[in-house]
Formats: structure tokens, C-alpha cells, sequence
């Protein structure tokens, strides 16, 4: 029953949503259309549940390490003043009020574009680590990577009129290919895994095996 | 009744139903398909194992979109392969991280930890600790895991799901604390990232085939399969329809278009 009810719910579900995708809104079909408005409308309800029983994990963690004064305990102490006061703010001034927007812009964007720049840097040891030419897949990947970097930037034009070229070329027929064979593959996958669940064939993302 | 534009999709929907059970009604009858070796599924238990000997944490996750998102099926995949790493662990008794972005997922992935631990005959092992969820904003879940990741030594890092720039933060500090790493995506911007900042990648559609190759389950076995079929039909498809535009007919461009 604990195994069988939630795919059974789920197997119902799913079909409604598909059928609420394909049918033409007429009116015999209404109820279909109408089920899948009320079934996309649970799931904002049950994410927005969902959000504050990970807020409640999330303080619960943080308010543990803080009483037991671990190391890294400031950090706690910063989340949890942070999260009290844009809660606070939140629903004292709405969403919209100048007081939440200014502590959007000014912490939270300035702290994600760091994060986002940050990357380059990544990308740059990330480049150093494999592309050291040790196999042949790796010769392979050194010189496609260098006749692109190389298309891309100016030096490269003056160096040769070829590296512009070759680099588009690469960009546009094997990348582009491989790529496309690539999704055709996980669409296929997403569609197969999708028809196993709606078996209740695979049941492993509610944590049984068979 | 079915949509203008939509009628193609839907019949090779049907289409695909009908040639899963038929390949599951083989499986059932003895003729169970053989699966490849996929080296990253394999490597997940030596990254546990490695975990274990050096007493660290295994890091975990299943990505940054949540379960009502059209990218979906890479969480549920990696979520399979969560509950597949959190047996090893309870196994093992190895300590485990998941990082979690999205509340929904966070909600579905206690369950599978809790259950995975259960089924070992550990359910008192399982913290609650071992899920948690971080911070529902990109790079806020990107700098708490890459804290987490730093600060826990983690010795082996797993993430098989759907990232996006975020994937290449937490991939470096994978490397950075030494230990082996498995990623997965079919996000294909962000596969070139993965491979090569990984040990191991699997790439698109072998992460939806992880738990069939995890379980060596017949039925399971027997659906990946019928995909390679379907594949082989969109191919030959894709074919026919090259050589009938070369003949300047559009036959087979109108029929997946109807």
C-alpha cells in the first residue's frame, strides 16, 4: 500500500497532465483541461510547503551550530540574522517596498555577480588540469580548444585567416552535431524514463528498489 | 480531439508506450538485453569506497531544478543514483552530504535517504543532517556547497542532474579537496564543463539509464532497450526525411509536423 498508492497517484496524474497537453480545448473535454489548471495550481501550493520545510531545515542546522559554538559558527549567526531580517522586511513592506529592494540590489545581486565572475577563474584551472595532452582524447581536445580560442580572438585572425575558419567550422558542424545527438538521446531517455515511472517500473526516486 | 500540431507527437508517444511493453514483455519471457559498461556508474562505488577508507564525507547532488520544471527528469535521475550512493553509504557507514537547492526536491530526497538507510537495516544511522537544503537561489546554493565541499573535506563528490553556471563552482571545489568525482547531466551547456572538470561524466541519456544499470533489473534493462530501437527509428527517420528533401519532397517534414 505505502509503495502502490503514491505511483498509483502518480500514474493518474501524470496521464491528465499529458492528456490536458495534447487534447484541444473544446467542451467535452473541459474536464480535462480544467483538472490540469487544478493539479498545476497544487503543485505551486505544495512547492510553496515544500519551501518552508526546507527553511525550517535550514535554520534548525544553523541554529544548532550556533548554540554549539562549532568553528565556523559566525557564518551561522550571519544566515540566520540575514534570513530574519528579509523575512521580516518581506512581509512587513511587501516584496516591492524600497527597504527589501535595496537589500536585494545591494547584497544579495552584488553577491551573486561575484559568484558569477568568480568562474572565469574556474574555467581557467579546470583548463589547465585537462588539458594536458596524455592520451589521445586529450590531443584531441587540446587542439580543438586551441584552433577555437585561437578563431575567437584577435591574434588569431592576424596569426592566420584559417583559425576563424576552422574555428567556426568546428563550432557549427561537429559541435553542433554532436550536441544535437546528444539531446535527441536524453529526449528519448526523458520519455522512457518518464513511461517506466508511469509503470510504476522505477520506483527509485521514492527510495525502493524493486 | 488532439491538437493541430500535436498529432505526430502524440502517436509516436503511443508508438513508444507500445514498443516498451513489448520489449518488457521479451524481458519477462527470458530475453533480457545486456547494458554496456558505463565506467562512471562503476566508479561511484570505489569513490565511496575510497570515502570510507579515508574516513570523509561523500557530497551529493541532484541539481538545481525542481521537480515540476521541463528538465525535470534529471533530478528524478539523480535522485535514483542518490538512493543507489546512500545505500553504499549506510553500507559503508560513510557519512553523507546532499546539497539541495530546490524545496521540492529537498522534501523528495529525505525520503529516498531516510528509505535507502531503512532498507540497509540502518535506519539509525540516518541524520538529518545528511539532506540539506541550502538556499533556493543559484549562486547562494553555489557558495554554501562549495563551503560545505571546503569545510567537510568531502572525498568524493557525486552530482548527476541539470546545472547550469553554478556547475563548474562546484566541480573545481570537487578538485580542490581531492577526491573523485562523478558528474551527469543532459544539460548539454554544461556537459562540456563536466567532462572535463570530472573524473567521470556520464553524458545525456546514460543517466536516465543509471538506475537500470544499477539494478541490472530485467524490466528496467528491457526499457533502455526499446529507447535504443526508438533511436534507431528517429534516425531512419531522420534519413528518409534528408533524402526526400533532396528529391524536393517535404512528405516526411509535413508528417512530423501534423
Amino acid at each position: 500500500m505505502k509503495t502502490s498508492l503514491p505511483v498509483a497517484i502518480m500514474t493518474v496524474i501524470a496521464l491528465l497532465i499529458i492528456l490536458d497537453f495534447f487534447v484541444v480545448d473544446s467542451a467535452s473535454v473541459q474536464w480535462i483541461k480544467q483538472s490540469g489548471l487544478v493539479l498545476r495550481s497544487w503543485g505551486i501550493v505544495i512547492s510553496a510547503f515544500a519551501m518552508g520545510l526546507g527553511a525550517v531545515n535550514l535554520l534548525r542546522r544553523h541554529v544548532v551550530a550556533i548554540s554549539r559554538r562549532e568553528t565556523d559558527a559566525f557564518y551561522s549567526i550571519l544566515l540566520v540574522g540575514s534570513m530574519i531580517v528579509m523575512i521580516v522586511v518581506g512581509i512587513a513592506s511587501g516584496s516591492t517596498s524600497p527597504v527589501y529592494d535595496f537589500l536585494f540590489s545591494n547584497i544579495l545581486s552584488p553577491a551573486s555577480a561575484t559568484m558569477y565572475a568568480s568562474i572565469a577563474f574556474y574555467i581557467v584551472t579546470a583548463a589547465y588540469r585537462s588539458f594536458s595532452a596524455r592520451s589521445l582524447e586529450s590531443w584531441v581536445l587540446l587542439l580543438t580548444a586551441v584552433i577555437v580560442m585561437l578563431g575567437k580572438a584577435p591574434i588569431g585572425a592576424a596569426i592566420s585567416g584559417i583559425f576563424p575558419v576552422a574555428s567556426d567550422w568546428i563550432e557549427s558542424i561537429p559541435n553542433t552535431a554532436g550536441m544535437r545527438a546528444i539531446m535527441m538521446g536524453a529526449a528519448l531517455g526523458v520519455v522512457s524514463n518518464a513511461i517506466k515511472m508511469f509503470l510504476g517500473l522505477d520506483r527509485t526516486y521514492l527510495g525502493l528498489r524493486d | 480531439m488532439i491538437e493541430a500540431g500535436k498529432q505526430f507527437t502524440f502517436a509516436s508517444l503511443l508508438l513508444l508506450f507500445i514498443l516498451f511493453i513489448y520489449c518488457i514483455r521479451q524481458a519477462r519471457r527470458g530475453k533480457v538485453p545486456t547494458i554496456r559498461r558505463l565506467p562512471a556508474l562503476d566508479a561511484i562505488e570505489e569513490a565511496v569506497g575510497r570515502a570510507t577508507e579515508v574516513g570523509r564525507p561523500v557530497h551529493f547532488s541532484p541539481g538545481i531544478i525542481e521537480l515540476t520544471h521541463e528538465r525535470s527528469a534529471q533530478t528524478l535521475a539523480g535522485l535514483s543514483v542518490l538512493s543507489y550512493v546512500a545505500k553504499l553509504c549506510a553500507r559503508y557507514d560513510t557519512d553523507l552530504v546532499t546539497t539541495i537547492m530546490k524545496p521540492d526536491v529537498y522534501v523528495v530526497a529525505e525520503e529516498v535517504v531516510k528509505q535507502s538507510f531503512l532498507e540497509e537495516g540502518k535506519p539509525d544511522r540516518y541524520r538529518g543532517e545528511m539532506v540539506r537544503f541550502v538556499g533556493a537561489e543559484q549562486f547562494a546554493y553555489a557558495a554554501a556547497a562549495v563551503g560545505i565541499m571546503h569545510r567537510e573535506q568531502v572525498a568524493a563528490n557525486i552530482m548527476i542532474g541539470s546545472w547550469l553556471a553554478e556547475a563548474l563552482l562546484l566541480t573545481e571545489a570537487g578538485a580542490q579537496t581531492g577526491g573523485i568525482q562523478v558528474t551527469g547531466s543532459a544539460t548539454v551547456a554544461q556537459l562540456p564543463f563536466l567532462v572535463v572538470a570530472s573524473d567521470y561524466c556520464l553524458i545525456g541519456e546514460e543517466i536516465y539509464a543509471a538506475s537500470a544499470y544499477l539494478s541490472q533489473n530485467p524490466v528496467e534493462l528491457a526499457v533502455v532497450a526499446g529507447q535504443d530501437i526508438a533511436k534507431a527509428i528517429v534516425i531512419g527517420l531522420m534519413c528518409l526525411g534528408s533524402v526526400f528533401l533532396a528529391f524536393g519532397s517535404e512528405a516526411i517534414l509535413q508528417l512530423i509536423t501534423k
